[in-house]
């Protein structure tokens, strides 16, 4: 193979830099803006902080959350149990135990008996939701994610399929 | 190395092409002395051995080929396509060409390796434009109908295809038709099958001819819809059946035992050896890592052959990965019991020492050891230690698994002898490597008045002859040393927790005098000890009763083991012939001393313990079969017993 076929486009990077070296000017006005900014903060009134608790905060676009699992169209779990999360998770948070599925789901073979994610190790990088080959799995904008107990924080597999079901398709997940 | 094993085709078809490889005067030699043929691969010279066919020779030179269909152990049948090279012909050196015959153009001609007869002054070409395009052609055409569902199917992770789609494969597909499908079967007690993930390699249809004997499966229908099949109300069922499912290339036929079990990447390999029967197959146990093993669940998924060419070849038998399963189920024993009661382990062990050689002091000679043909050599060798020297009494035998009849196939023979240290025990044991049987053990305990026994079992599923059990259940003290309940255990006064072949380190010598070692692949389970971590505290607790009569006569090599730390140097004063065993248990001990509480205050407590690895050495110095050998030079394929004296077998 090797015939460059996965060459990755290019652009990001390469492109910036190469504005920078045309015109060094622009450091000079983007360094400009930075400051005026500075001192408009500088002299405008008020606080920026938030009173959280009382006063809520959402999250940017692309803030990744607690997981949720999706359902597929005839309402079971989405997930296939291929283990491709518990693969490619850096924390190695997923617990997967697969089983056979059962007779009556004629057009699946495989499922997951047990799914567990421990948020208490996760690091959200979103790798899970990457990996995934059927799209079952992925990060809510959830925001606070608190717990009052470690075990708590053991997200299985029902939970997941419920936090799915509350807001799975409104959320916006990662872009 | 591989071609040694197929006995088949030796020669057929080769000596008639051998001369035209220009100069040929004298025969060609190996380095290794053995005749060989010149072939020239990509333009470099070698000099192979006289291979079946081409694909072998290049094995050997390390330039492998992709295939689906070859396996070394079967006879080729080249209809995969995969392992196309070009040749040239030897006289002009040009490449032997072919008319195309989409585009009517002359193009080097693909040949299989597989089918290749290996001749002198071959010119192989193996990574050429033409080949490189064959072969993509070939992925593209066994993916046109595969499902691509890697995701679900058990063999990703180690599926060739899978490797040689990312290899050699297009990127993607151009096909947009509609795949065939069809439906999965249940082919027997131990495979399934999922028709439309195969690629009709027919391997499986070979090996049940070929190794097993029973040719239970063919391929039916044709083209698109060609399937593998059983013949209706004939399901596979022979005892190598699983064999199938390892040299599949895909995941079309599988174990039911490990579907979806774990992902192949999950597993950890240790190579060990089958304690199933006396031929030792080279097994690989793949379980599951530390961290991700689970209570309730066993942590072995599965056992499969390694390929060794002197005992097992490439196969083992379906009895042989089934071998953990005894000890994953319920009824292990997890506990030490004494009088009924749980116990730890150091105190039953404690209890044990001095109970027996309380006993053989009261009573000379009452005391006696059953051993099994299924302890290491190691265990054998502390046990007969244990019993003939620091407790002072007798080792009157063996349990072994009942015979069954050989099992004979045309390609592979499963040992009757369902043990896996017969051999082992006639060596380390000697005179007491025979099976007891009630009448032994009524027979010393008439001239020894027997009353106390030490028996060690470990034999999965074995239940002990009723008048046997009988007269061991009358005993005033019988002391089991065993990995799940059994007759015996239940009988027993003391029981012993001990471990599994897959928890434990050792030595096995199978029915062909060759040395093996089994590994732990995983610890044993809380409360369980490795057997010779048990046996040596025994050892201990008996030599600590200072009333026992053996424990003045103590041989040098068991004071130096139980003794040595806790008495300390005075102990070996006296050695008989093993000073250099003695000493080095001395050494040991000493050694453990001058740490003491910073560093080895592991697992093994007291440090007095030595491994299995530290056994055989103690044991190899003493015995000339096992001269000059250690764990790694036993290494993983093993080694045959020294024949100094008797061959054995």
């Amino acid at each position: 193979m090797g015939s460059g076929k996965y060459s990755m486009p290019s652009d990001g990077e390469t492109r910036d830099s190469r504005w920078i070296a045309v015109s060094p000017v622009a450091l000079l006005v983007e360094s400009a803006k930075a400051l005026a900014h500075t001192f408009r903060r500088l002299v405008r009134r008020g606080s920026f902080t938030v009173q959280y608790p009382e006063e809520s905060l959402s999250p940017k676009k692309g803030y990744r959350g607690e997981h949720f699992l999706k359902r597929d169209s005839k309402g079971r779990v989405k997930c296939v149990a291929c283990f491709m999360c518990a693969a490619a998770c850096p924390a190695k948070c997923i617990t997967i135990e697969a089983g056979k599925a059962p007779p009556e789901w004629t057009d699946r073979e495989k499922y997951p008996v047990r799914f567990e994610i421990d948020l208490l190790r996760c690091i959200y990088c979103g790798m899970c939701e990457e990996a995934c080959p059927v799209d079952a799995i992925a990060l809510s904008g959830t925001f606070p994610i608190v717990a009052e107990s470690r075990k708590e924080k053991v997200y299985d597999r029902d939970k997941l399929l419920v936090l799915g079901d509350n807001f799975g398709d409104k959320i916006s997940v990662v872009p | 190395m591989s071609g040694q094993a197929a006995e088949s085709k030796g020669s057929d078809g080769q000596e008639g092409s051998a001369r035209h490889g220009g100069a040929g005067q004298g025969p060609v030699l190996c380095a290794d002395g053995r005749p060989g043929v010149r072939i020239r691969v990509n333009g470099k010279d070698y000099v192979v051995h006289k291979h079946r066919n081409l694909l072998d020779a290049l094995d050997e030179i390390g330039v492998t080929i992709p295939r689906f269909c070859y396996h070394p152990g079967l006879s080729p049948a080249g209809n995969c396509r995969m392992c196309y090279v070009t040749l040239a012909d030897p006289k002009t050196g040009r490449p032997i060409m072919a008319q195309n015959l989409a585009t009517m153009r002359e193009e080097p001609k693909l040949f299989t390796a597989c089918t290749t007869p290996l001749s002198d002054g071959l010119i192989v070409e193996t990574d050429n434009e033409a080949v490189r395009r064959g072969r993509e052609l070939v992925m593209e055409f066994l993916l046109i109908n595969h499902p691509l569902d890697c995701p679900v199917c058990d063999k990703a992770g180690e599926c060739v295809l899978q490797n040689y789609a990312f290899q050699h494969g297009r990127d993607r597909s151009r096909f947009v038709e509609k795949k065939v499908e069809k439906p999965s079967k249940v082919l027997g007690p131990n495979l399934l099958l999922w028709t439309d993930r195969c690629i009709k390699c027919t391997r499986c249809i070979r090996f049940l001819e070929e190794i097993a004997g029973t040719p239970e499966l063919a391929m039916i229908n044709r083209g698109d819809h060609s399937e593998i099949d059983a013949a209706p109300g004939h399901p596979v069922s022979g005892p190598m059946t699983c064999n199938v499912v390892d040299i599949c290339p895909v995941g079309a036929l599988l174990d039911p035992d490990f579907l979806y079990a774990a992902r192949v990447w999950m597993l950890q390999r240790t190579s060990s050896v089958c304690p199933g029967c006396s031929k030792g197959c080279n097994i690989g146990i793949h379980h599951l890592p530390q961290q991700f093993l689970d209570s309730g669940k066993g942590a072995i998924k599965r056992i499969v052959p390694r390929t060794n060419q002197r005992v097992n070849g490439y196969w083992m038998c379906d009895i042989g990965r089934r071998v953990h399963k005894h000890v994953s189920d319920e009824g292990r024993l997890k506990g030490a019991i004494v009088d009924g009661k749980p116990a730890s382990v150091e105190e039953a062990c404690e209890a044990a020492g001095r109970r027996l050689a309380e006993a053989a002091r009261d009573r000379p000679g009452s005391v006696v050891g059953i051993a099994s043909a299924w302890m290491t050599v190691e265990e054998m060798w502390l046990f007969e230690r244990l019993i003939c020297e620091a407790i002072g009494g007798k080792a009157i035998g063996i349990l072994a698994a009942p015979k069954v009849p050989d099992i004979d196939m045309p390609g592979f023979r499963i040992s009757g002898d369902r043990n896996p240290n017969r051999a082992g025990a006639r060596l380390v044991l000697g005179d007491a490597a025979a099976e007891v049987d009630s009448d032994v053990v009524i027979a010393a305990a008439r001239d020894g008045a027997a009353v106390s026994a030490f028996v060690s079992c470990g034999i999965p599923g074995f239940a002990p002859p009723a008048d046997l059990a009988k007269t061991l259940s009358n005993m005033g003290l019988l002391v089991v040393l065993d990995t799940v309940e059994s007759e015996l255990s239940r009988r027993a006064h003391i029981v012993l927790p001990g471990s599994a072949f897959f928890e434990k380190d050792g030595v096995y010598i199978n029915e062909r005098g060759i040395v093996q070692r089994i590994a732990r692949a995983v610890p044993p389970p809380a409360g369980a000890r490795e057997d010779v971590e048990i046996l040596q505290l025994i050892m201990k607790a008996a030599v600590g009763a200072e009333s026992s009569a053996a424990a003045g006569d103590l041989g040098a090599s068991g004071a130096g083991i139980a003794g040595g730390g806790r008495r300390g140097v005075g102990c070996h004063e006296g050695d008989k012939q093993g000073g250099a065993v003695g000493g080095g248990g001395g050494a040991e001990g000493g050694d453990a001393n001058a740490h003491g509480a910073e560093a080895q205050k592991d697992s093994r407590g007291e440090k007095m313990i030595l491994s299995a690895r530290e056994i055989f050495a103690r044991l190899a110095a003493e015995r000339a079969e096992l001269a000059g050998m250690t764990y790694d030079s036993i290494g993983e394929s093993g080694s045959p017993i020294v024949q100094s004296s008797k061959g054995g077998a």
